[in-house]
């Protein structure tokens, strides 16, 4: 059954098409029978891969790379991924890395975060970001750099 | 958290983790993760709800100054 109801494909389509860059969402995956004691199972992995698959399927501007986490140790260390489900995307600047500013999405982005996620999206294939000026002014003097973790629910 | 996802996109200093609490109980525990959105900055500083741009930016410079001064309040 499709994540994406035929109403929000058609307002998605016309979204996504205007994205200025091509974006890869590289998705990371892990065998969810695997339960180990101290990690966290790895839910929802293809239900994760399947949305971001009907994304891309709406534009050309978007491809979908999975890699399995322990298989694909190259990428997830060149990612900074240690989690699945786990969504990176990285902008198509004409680099052999592309652009990637560091945002990660660990889980299924559902409801209120997908909103999100398409916003980080579409400003990853803008390459820049809509900022508020004050905050910008202040982030101009950041004495190192930081890590965010942001924790979410979908509603 | 929008913000977030903002000053990632403008410094390459800058990077964001967006956690689904539900599918990472094991890591929400382990951040003490009571109410969403929690936002944890580099391990030093950690606040509930949502902040406006300047004084969220206001706690990144300041959870940066602590990462860089382990002797500090942090």
């Amino acid at each position: 059954m499709p994540w994406l109801r035929e109403p929000d494909r058609e307002a998605l389509r016309q979204r996504l098409s205007a994205l200025p860059r091509d974006v890869v969402l590289h998705v990371f995956t892990r065998d969810d029978r695997l339960i180990l004691p101290g990690r966290d199972p790895a839910p929802l992995v293809r239900e994760t891969v399947q949305l971001m698959e009907e994304l891309a399927a709406l534009t050309p501007r978007l491809r979908v790379e999975v890699h399995d986490l322990d298989r694909d140790r190259d990428a997830a260390a060149r990612l900074g991924i240690e989690r699945a489900p786990a969504i990176a995307p990285v902008a198509d600047d004409g680099s052999p890395e592309g652009w990637d500013p560091g945002i990660r999405f660990y889980g299924l982005p559902q409801g209120y975060e997908f909103a999100n996620f398409l916003e980080a999206v579409e400003g990853v294939a803008r390459g820049a970001a809509d900022l508020d000026p004050q905050a910008a002014q202040l982030l101009a003097d950041l004495p190192a750099p930081v890590h965010l973790r942001v924790f979410v629910t979908p509603t | 958290m929008r913000s977030a996802v903002q000053f990632a996109l403008a410094r390459e200093d800058v990077r964001v983790d967006v956690i689904e609490v539900s599918h990472y109980p094991l890591l929400a525990r382990q951040y003490a993760v009571m109410a969403v959105p929690k936002v944890v900055i580099s391990d030093v500083l950690a606040f509930e709800g949502a902040l406006p741009p300047p004084e969220f930016a206001r706690a990144l410079v300041e959870a940066a100054r602590r990462s860089v001064q382990p002797g500090g309040e942090g």
